[in-house]
């Protein structure tokens, strides 16, 4: 059994112009010790994907579907049923450490409060198991910064606290949407380390959600491309950075600018996707690239590709995956 | 502003630029002696982590913070010793593009009014000419001519950004100072803002400095790269070398840290792990900026600040202890 196995998740929110499709049959899992991420552009229905696991949706969002969390329903799951999973066998970290601190109580204290509430730690044991995660996760005098505000650490350390909260119970699952994006590269790295110890000296999964495919390629063992609320490749990190089978895929890599691309002589002229991401109302029977893909067919504009397997390990929706355009330059954009 | 037809006037000269920020709690030294030039229809562009000074550095340049010493002369004219009245007749000539389009244009005007506004303020022309001149640029900015009437929230967020490109053209910078142009955006949408920022300095040949904390989008834009760390250079490279010639310990532990969009590449390369963060700018560590994070820092560095002096090669300069001028030696690390 899988450590997590959502299913056919498809989430709505309702808006004047009707409801909008942010996740649209999305099914994917994720195994225990397993670092997968989610990617995607802003839209793409990424962050809300796992939103839904913790039940912070908010109460106009209209989902069906499945999430079982270690055979547990999640979704539709009882405010206490979710407590009691939320922040001891699935913990999160989200993007900015600052909105999700509280500012007037000490980042000590509010670590200690998760282990106060969830494990029944009394107060001093609760304040010298808090003193030894700060230390784990790389907080120098983790003593003196026990009785630290937030506002009195810089970003990269109070993403260290907020990591201190997601792991103080020792969950099996960590949720992190965009850790890093509001952190410096030299930050952003110490970070990603941390991850990945964690990682392999407790055999906690983490789902990743990220915009950044250069923190996908560090980090990532699977990935998860995701377009206008659905999945439409998935590979192990390898073969989907070496050998992309969706066109999304492949002009997104082919749209990152990359170092050390001058001292080859000729530039390397990077290309954008033309077009935006289309806001959907309904699903609709088609593929939801086919408006920006440059080989797409009339095939890809009356019928929704399924999602299949190309080579093992690698799956994608697409009509033709693994080809490419003819003419090079097809969609460049300017 | 007119260019000036010397081609030897820098586009933008700055020398001995400092920036101080009075705050409750104390004085923020922003940006501390920092020199440098950008050539006519050159991209410079400047690297840095937050709190570098980096942004202030591209604020004082086109006068939106009054430096508190040093000067800035663009093409030619000293315009940090001039009074507000006197900038703000040359600011055709200087134009800034913001990072976030969302916030940078007025939600309540059309398209076609806020390209136009520098000509409507600087009285350049009458309002037939104007919407030729905004047709122009919005075919230049490769947005359809339809776009005039729309007002920002109507568009994407590329849209917006090339809206704000412009604006900033409409009056014929001499220079454009563009400051995270393309942070805000997706990837798909950065590549072709990018793309469209090169091709119109190519064929416009305005001068720009370039700032952005995305190294690798600096080096596709970019002839030189400036680096800056605390408010003060370490180091200038040719876009080019940064990836292996770059001789500062700062440089190169920025270089590392950046991942790189290659799982086999990022997962084998050596990497230099920073520790601790930049120090407050309230109370910069005397000697080197960076001696306390950095991974070879001798005495010296702890004493003495370090100058920005030429390496061996032309136009690589580094402020570093242990790099010897003329030699362009790297330090350990």
């Amino acid at each position: 059994m899988s450590l997590l196995d959502v299913r056919d998740l498809t989430v709505r929110f309702p808006t004047v112009k009707g409801p909008v499709l942010a996740v649209d049959g999305l099914s994917y899992h994720l195994e225990p010790g397993e670092i997968v991420s989610l990617v995607g552009e802003s839209g793409c229905g990424k962050s809300v994907g796992i939103q839904t696991l913790l039940g912070l949706q908010g109460p106009r969002a209209k989902i069906s579907g499945s999430a079982r969390f270690d055979g547990e329903e999640l979704l539709g799951a009882s405010e206490r049923k979710l407590t009691s999973i939320r922040g001891k066998q699935m913990a999160c970290v989200f993007q900015d450490p600052m909105s999700s601190l509280n500012p007037v109580v000490t980042v000590g204290k509010q670590v200690a409060e998760v282990l106060r509430r969830h494990r029944g730690l009394s107060a001093s044991k609760a304040r010298l198991r808090v003193i030894d995660l700060f230390e784990r996760v790389g907080i120098p005098a983790p003593a003196q910064r026990y009785s630290a505000y937030p506002h009195e650490m810089s970003g990269g350390m109070r993403q260290r606290v907020m990591i201190a909260m997601a792991i103080a119970c020792e969950p099996r699952l960590l949720l992190a949407d965009e850790p890093t994006t509001a952190l410096d590269v030299t930050i952003q790295a110490g970070i990603l380390e941390l991850l990945k110890e964690l990682r392999e000296s407790t055999g906690m999964a983490v789902l990743l959600v990220t915009h950044d495919l250069g923190v996908v390629a560090d980090i990532a063992d699977r990935v998860i491309v995701m377009y206008a609320g659905r999945k439409v490749e998935e590979a192990g990190v390898r073969a989907l950075f070496n050998d992309p089978q969706h066109q999304y895929t492949r002009l997104l890599l082919e749209a990152i600018p990359r170092r050390g691309t001058r001292s080859g002589g000729e530039d390397r002229r990077l290309r954008g996707i033309p077009g935006t991401v289309p806001t959907l109302y309904d699903s609709p029977d088609a593929c939801t690239f086919a408006g920006r893909c440059p080989i797409a067919s009339d095939r890809c504009r009356t019928e929704r590709p399924g999602f299949t397997e190309v080579v093992a390990g690698q799956a994608v929706a697409c009509w033709n995956p693994g080809d490419r355009p003819t003419v090079t330059g097809t969609g460049a954009g300017r | 502003m007119r260019t000036t037809e010397n081609p030897a006037v820098p586009a933008l000269q700055v020398t001995g630029l400092t920036k101080h920020f009075r705050t409750a709690a104390g004085v923020v030294r922003a940006v501390d002696d920092v020199s440098f030039t950008v050539g006519k229809g050159e991209i410079v562009g400047l690297v840095g982590e937050s709190g570098s000074g980096k942004s202030t550095v591209g604020r004082c340049v086109v006068m939106l913070n009054p430096p508190t010493g040093g000067s800035v002369v663009i093409d030619g004219t000293e315009v940090s010793a001039l009074r507000r009245g006197r900038i703000r007749r040359l600011r055709t000539g200087f134009t800034m593009v913001f990072q976030d389009p969302a916030t940078s244009l007025n939600p309540r005007m059309t398209v076609r009014d806020i390209v136009a506004e520098p000509l409507v303020i600087h009285r350049m022309g009458r309002a037939r000419e104007h919407d030729r001149r905004v047709s122009e640029l919005l075919d230049l900015v490769g947005l359809p001519d339809s776009t005039r009437t729309r007002f920002p929230h109507e568009l994407s967020g590329g849209q917006r950004q090339r809206v704000s490109i412009a604006r900033a053209l409409i009056a014929s910078p001499s220079l454009v100072v563009a400051d995270e142009p393309t942070s805000a955006l997706d990837v798909s949408i950065q590549a072709s803002i990018l793309n469209l920022i090169k091709d119109l300095q190519r064929d416009l040949g305005f001068a720009c400095l370039f700032i952005s904390h995305d190294l690798a989008a600096v080096e596709y834009v970019a002839d030189r790269v400036l680096v800056m760390y605390l408010g003060r250079v370490v180091e200038v490279v040719g876009s080019e070398g940064l990836n292996d010639r770059a001789a500062h310990p700062y440089t190169q532990a920025l270089v590392s840290a950046a991942p790189v969009p290659d799982p086999d590449e990022q997962r084998t390369r050596q990497r230099i792990t920073l520790t601790g963060d930049i120090p407050s700018p309230l109370a910069p560590p005397p000697g080197c900026h960076f001696h306390l994070r950095c991974p070879v820092a001798q005495d010296v560095c702890r004493v003495r600040p370090p100058e920005l002096l030429p390496s061996s090669e032309a136009g690589h300069l580094v402020a570093c202890h242990l790099v010897s001028p003329g030699a362009g030696n790297r330090p350990a690390v």
